[in-house]
C-alpha cells in the first residue's frame, strides 16, 4: 500500500472516529428549543437532545397530508391538519356530533326546507388579511359545485362534495330531475348567505361541519392555481383557522403558527408541528422518548404499555364506526329472519371485544355508534344465546335450505374496526359451527374482489364495516339500508332496500328538518333494524390518541382532531 | 485506455435506452394507462385529458417518442396522489436517500475491510471466528428489527441519538444540496452538523450492517487467497514483517474484487433503503417509491424505477473504469 493509500485509510478512520465522538464520546449536542424554522445561517444553538420545543406541539402521525386543500381530500391524514388552519359555516362540539356555529353565527330554514339563510361571522379576515364575506362563501360553494368553475380544476376530485351533496351543476337523473341536492348559493349581503336546494336535506348543518367543506382564499386558490394545497403552492393554502402554515416539507413536517388575527380564542401552544412517522411502534418509541409530544393510531399491542407508562396519557376517542356481518337478503335462505337471527344469537360479542381487542372497543348493538343522536338506548340486543340460535335456526330449516357450506367472506385486510380480521372471522367460524351451521372462509383480494363480491351482492354471508362522515345517523343507516348500497340486498346486480318500510322512514328522516323529530324516527329506525335482524353489529372501535403526561387541554371527539386548544 | 473508456461510455447508452423503455412499458403496455394514471379517480372526463396529455391515442413508438422527450426535459408527470410534479418530488427526496446510503456505505467499508483483513491475517483464529460470526449476523439481521432495537437502546434508553427524522423539530438549515450534512457545512454551522450527524448515526448504521457482513466476507476470501500466493511467500522469506506483508503486498491486490462488491453493494443501498426510511422517518426516495406501488401512483413508480436503474448503471460504470485506475496490469484493447 502506498503512502498515498495509507494517508487516506488514516483520514477515514479519523471520520469514522468523529462520527464516534460526534455520537458518542459525549452528552448529546443540545437541540434547539425555540429556534425559528426560516433559514438562518446563524450557528445553531439550543438546549437538550430529545425534547420538543416549548412554543411548539409536536404531533406524530402515520402519514403526511396529501394535500391541504381540505375540498379535495378524503383521507383522516389530510383533514387532521386542514382542522387546524380552515372553518366551514358550522363545526363539530368538542367531543360530539352536535353542530354548532362556526363562520356563520345563527341560520334559519324556509318551511319547505328548499332555503336557508346563513348571518357570517364579520370582522374575520383569511391568513391572507382578505376578508372572508358572502362573496367568499359564494365563490367557494361554486368552485365545488360547478365544473366549469376557472378553480375546479380538471384533474380534482371534489369527492366528497359528490358524495354529500349528491352531484354537480348540470348533472341529472334519468328522470331529468337535478342531481344534486345543492341548487347555488347566493350573496343576500355582506354578511348573509342564502343556500338554495333541490330538495329539504335535514343533514346539511352536518354536512356543512365537515371539515371538507371549509372556506379556502378565494384570492389564494386563484393565485396558486391548480398547485394550491401543495408543497408547490403559492401560497400552500389559505383558510379563517387559528392556525396558519408556516413550512411545508412534504412527508416529513408540516409546521403551524398561530394566526394572529384569529376571531376566535388563539391556540394554547404558538406552533403546532404535524410530524409523519409511519412506523406505529417508532412513533411510539420517539413519543416515550418525548421527541414527539403525541400521536395517532397506537398499535394495540402497545395500549396497555402505554398506560402504565406515567409519562404518557391514554385517550380514547368516542367511537364513530361500526364493524358487523352483513347478509344478502335477496338470497335464501338470509331472506328468512330466522336464520339471521339465529347468526345473530350465536355470536359472543362480549367474547370477541374482551379477546381481539385492547380495551378500545365495545360491543355494538346498532348499526350506528352510540357518539350519534339518534343512537335507541332502549333497545335491548340479542343476547348470546346458543340454546336460542339453534331454536331459531330449527325455524329457519323449516323453510329454508342452508348450503351444505355457506360461504363466509372474511376481509383479507385488517381495518380500524376490525384489526384482526382472519382470526377474528375463524371465531365466528367456529360458534357458527356450534350453531350447527358450516361454512368456508374466502378471503379474496381486498380492491379488486373482496369489496365488489360484496357490493354486488355475489358476498352473501361477510364482515365489513364503516366509518362515519359527518355525525349523522342518516350517513349510517341510509347508507345501508336505503337502497343505494347493494350489499344488503342484491338481486341480479340491482340494488334495493332489504325493506321498503325502514328505507321509507329513512329517507323521510333524511328530510325533516325539526332535530328532536329526526331523533325519534332515528331511533325508530334502529329498532326495526334489530327486530328485522337485517345485519349484526358486532363491535364499535374507539381509536386511542396518547400524549406525553405533561400535554393537556385535549378534547377526544369521535369527528376531527383538534388540537387548538392543546397545552404542555 | 480513452477509448476504451469512450466505448464503456458509449455501451451505457443502450442500457438507459432499454430502461427508458420498459419504465414506458410500465405504465402503457400494461392495462389501461388511463385506468393506472387515474386509478381511484378515474371518469371518462379525466380520461379525456390524460389521453390528450400522454398521447395515448398515438401510435405506440410516437408515444414512446413523447414519453423520452419529455423526460429528457425533465418531465415525468404528476403523482396521482398529490398532483405535484415528480421531478419536484424526487429532487426532495433524492438527496435523503443519497446522504443515507453514502454514510452507511462508508461506515460498511470501515467496518468490513478491517474486520475481514483481521480474519484473513488471522486465519482460523478465535477472531476469524468471531469476525464471521458477526458477519453472518449482519447478513442475517432483519433490518426493521434491528432498526428498532437501536432506537430502543440508543435513543430511549441510553438517549444518544434521536430516534427518527433527519432534523429535530424547531431546526432548519437553508436547503442547498438538501444533504443537510453539506448543507450544514456550507452554511459553516457546526453545532446543526452534529446536530446532522446524531441523526443520521442510528439509520446509517442500521443499513451499513448488511454491507459490513458481504465485505468483510469478501475482504476474508479475497485475502485468503492473496496470502496464499508465491510472492507473498517470498516477501515473508525475505524477512519482511507480517505488518508490512499484509497492509502493502497483498491488501491492494485484494482490494480488486470489492471495489465490484461496494459498487453493488451502494446501488442497492441506494434503491433499499425502504425498511430503513420506514422505521427512521428518513423522508427518502425508497419509501417514497414504495408508498407509490401500494398506492398505484404509476409516475411516481416510473420514476422510481429509472432513479434505481440509472443509478445502478452508473455506478457499475464507476467501478468498470476505477479498475483502469486501481490495477494498471490491466489494458484494455
Amino acid at each position: 500500500m502506498s503512502r498515498t493509500t495509507l494517508r487516506a485509510v488514516r483520514a477515514l478512520a479519523a471520520g469514522v472516529l468523529f462520527v464516534g465522538v460526534a455520537a458518542c464520546g459525549e452528552p448529546p449536542a443540545p437541540l434547539p428549543e425555540s429556534t425559528p424554522m426560516t433559514a438562518s445561517s446563524a450557528p445553531t444553538e439550543g438546549p437538550e437532545v430529545g425534547k420538543t420545543p416549548a412554543d411548539t406541539l409536536v404531533f406524530g402521525h402515520a402519514d403526511d397530508a396529501t394535500k391541504l386543500d381540505p375540498a379535495d381530500v378524503t383521507d383522516g391524514e389530510s383533514l387532521l391538519a386542514t382542522w387546524q388552519i380552515f372553518e366551514g359555516l358550522t363545526r363539530y362540539k368538542a367531543g360530539g356530533t352536535e353542530v354548532e356555529p362556526a363562520l356563520a353565527t345563527e341560520w334559519s330554514a324556509s318551511d319547505d326546507g328548499l332555503t336557508w339563510t346563513f348571518k357570517l361571522r364579520t370582522g374575520v379576515k383569511f391568513h391572507d388579511g382578505t376578508d372572508f364575506n358572502a362573496d367568499a362563501v359564494v365563490w367557494n360553494f361554486n368552485r365545488w359545485f360547478d365544473p366549469t368553475h376557472p378553480q375546479h380544476f380538471a384533474d380534482w376530485e371534489f369527492e366528497y362534495w359528490k358524495s354529500m351533496f349528491q352531484g354537480l351543476k348540470d348533472e341529472t337523473n334519468e328522470d331529468g330531475t337535478p342531481k344534486s341536492v345543492f341548487a347555488g348559493a347566493e350573496a343576500v349581503d355582506a354578511s348573509t348567505v342564502k343556500l338554495t336546494l333541490n330538495r329539504p336535506s335535514a343533514p346539511l348543518l352536518q354536512n356543512l361541519a365537515m371539515g371538507n367543506f371549509a372556506f379556502s382564499s378565494p384570492a389564494a386558490v386563484e393565485a396558486a392555481g391548480s398547485a394550491y394545497g401543495t408543497p408547490n403552492g403559492s401560497p400552500i393554502a389559505i383558510g379563517t383557522g387559528p392556525y396558519k402554515v408556516a413550512e411545508w416539507m412534504k412527508d416529513d413536517r408540516l409546521l403551524l403558527e398561530t394566526n394572529a388575527d384569529y376571531w376566535g380564542t388563539p391556540p394554547a401552544t404558538p406552533n403546532l408541528e404535524l410530524r409523519s412517522i409511519p412506523d406505529n411502534t417508532s412513533r411510539f418509541l420517539a413519543l416515550q422518548n418525548g421527541e414527539i409530544d403525541g400521536m395517532t393510531q397506537l398499535n394495540p399491542d402497545n395500549i396497555t404499555t402505554a398506560q402504565e407508562d406515567t409519562n404518557l396519557t391514554v385517550t380514547f376517542e368516542p367511537p364513530n364506526n361500526v364493524g358487523y356481518i352483513g347478509f344478502n337478503q335477496a338470497k335464501a335462505p338470509w331472506d328468512n329472519i330466522d336464520c339471521r337471527k339465529a347468526v345473530a344469537q350465536a355470536i359472543d360479542k362480549s367474547a370477541i371485544v374482551d379477546t381481539m381487542y385492547a380495551g378500545d372497543a365495545e360491543p355494538a348493538t346498532q348499526m350506528m355508534p352510540p357518539s350519534l343522536w339518534g343512537y335507541n338506548k332502549a333497545l335491548t340486543d340479542h343476547s348470546f344465546d346458543m340454546t336460542g340460535a339453534k331454536t331459531s335456526l330449527e325455524a329457519c330449516l323449516a323453510k329454508s335450505t342452508l348450503p351444505e357450506k355457506v360461504q363466509f367472506y372474511v376481509m383479507p385486510v385488517a381495518r380500524f374496526y376490525f384489526p384482526q380480521p382472519k382470526e377474528l372471522g375463524e371465531y365466528i367460524q367456529a360458534q357458527l359451527q356450534e350453531l350447527g351451521v358450516t361454512t368456508e372462509i374466502q378471503s379474496p383480494d381486498w380492491g379488486t374482489q373482496y369489496l365488489p363480491d360484496v357490493r354486488d351482492g355475489k358476498a352473501e354471508l361477510f364482515m365489513l364495516g364503516w366509518g362515519g362522515d359527518n355525525g349523522d345517523p342518516d350517513n349510517f343507516l341510509c347508507q345501508f339500508f336505503c337502497g343505494a348500497e347493494s350489499s344488503f340486498f342484491s338481486k341480479d346486480g340491482q340494488a334495493a332496500p332489504p325493506d321498503e318500510a325502514l328505507a321509507t322512514l329513512l329517507k323521510e328522516a333524511s328530510a325533516t328538518t325539526d332535530p328532536a323529530k329526526r331523533t325519534q324516527m332515528y331511533e325508530q329506525a334502529n329498532q326495526i333494524v334489530h327486530d328485522l335482524v337485517l345485519a349484526v353489529p358486532l363491535v364499535h372501535r374507539s381509536p386511542p390518541i396518547v400524549f406525553r403526561a405533561t400535554v393537556t387541554g385535549y378534547t377526544a371527539s369521535p369527528l376531527q382532531h383538534v388540537l387548538v386548544g392543546v397545552t404542555k | 485506455m480513452l477509448s476504451y473508456i469512450v466505448r464503456r461510455v458509449l455501451a451505457v447508452v443502450p442500457v438507459l435506452i432499454g430502461i427508458s423503455f420498459l419504465t414506458f412499458a410500465l405504465l402503457h403496455v400494461i392495462g389501461n394507462p388511463c385506468v393506472a394514471l387515474l386509478g381511484d379517480h378515474f371518469t371518462p372526463d379525466a380520461c379525456v385529458e390524460i389521453r390528450l396529455r400522454y398521447r395515448l391515442d398515438d401510435p405506440l413508438p410516437v408515444r414512446y417518442a413523447h414519453f423520452v422527450g419529455r423526460m429528457l426535459h425533465g418531465d415525468l408527470g404528476n403523482s396521482i396522489t398529490t398532483k405535484r410534479p415528480v421531478v419536484a418530488e424526487l429532487a426532495e427526496k433524492l438527496p435523503a436517500t443519497f446522504e443515507l446510503a453514502l454514510a452507511a456505505i462508508v461506515l460498511a467499508v470501515l467496518a468490513g475491510i478491517p474486520l475481514g483483513i483481521v480474519a484473513a491475517a488471522r486465519h482460523n483464529s478465535a477472531v476469524d471466528v468471531g469476525a464471521m460470526v458477526w458477519a453472518m449476523l449482519g447478513v442475517s439481521m432483519p433490518v426493521f428489527w434491528l432498526g428498532l432495537m437501536l432506537i430502543y437502546v440508543f435513543a430511549f434508553q441510553l438517549g444518544w441519538f434521536p430516534s427518527l427524522g433527519r432534523l429535530p423539530s424547531g431546526l432548519t438549515i437553508p436547503r442547498w444540496s438538501g444533504m443537510y450534512t453539506l448543507d450544514a457545512l456550507r452554511a459553516g454551522d457546526m453545532q446543526a452538523f452534529k446536530i446532522v450527524l446524531q441523526h443520521l448515526a442510528l439509520p446509517a448504521f442500521a443499513l451499513s450492517t448488511i454491507p459490513a457482513a458481504f465485505i468483510a466476507r469478501i475482504t476474508r476470501s479475497s485475502m485468503l487467497e492473496v496470502l496464499g500466493q508465491d510472492y507473498i511467500r517470498t516477501a515473508r522469506a525475505k524477512g519482511v514483517t507480517e505488518r508490512a506483508v499484509v497492509a502493502r503486498h497483498a491488501l491492494k491486490n485484494a482490494l480488486l474484487p470489492l471495489v465490484t462488491v461496494i459498487g453493488l453493494q451502494t446501488g442497492a443501498l441506494l434503491s433499499g433503503a425502504v425498511l430503513t426510511e420506514t422505521i427512521f422517518a428518513w423522508n427518502g426516495v425508497g419509501r417514497w417509491t414504495v408508498d407509490a406501488i401500494t398506492g398505484s401512483d404509476y409516475p411516481v413508480v416510473q420514476a422510481g424505477v429509472l432513479v434505481f436503474a440509472v443509478t445502478f448503471v452508473f455506478i457499475n460504470l464507476i467501478v468498470d473504469l476505477s479498475y483502469v485506475w486501481l490495477d494498471p496490469r490491466i489494458r484494455y484493447e
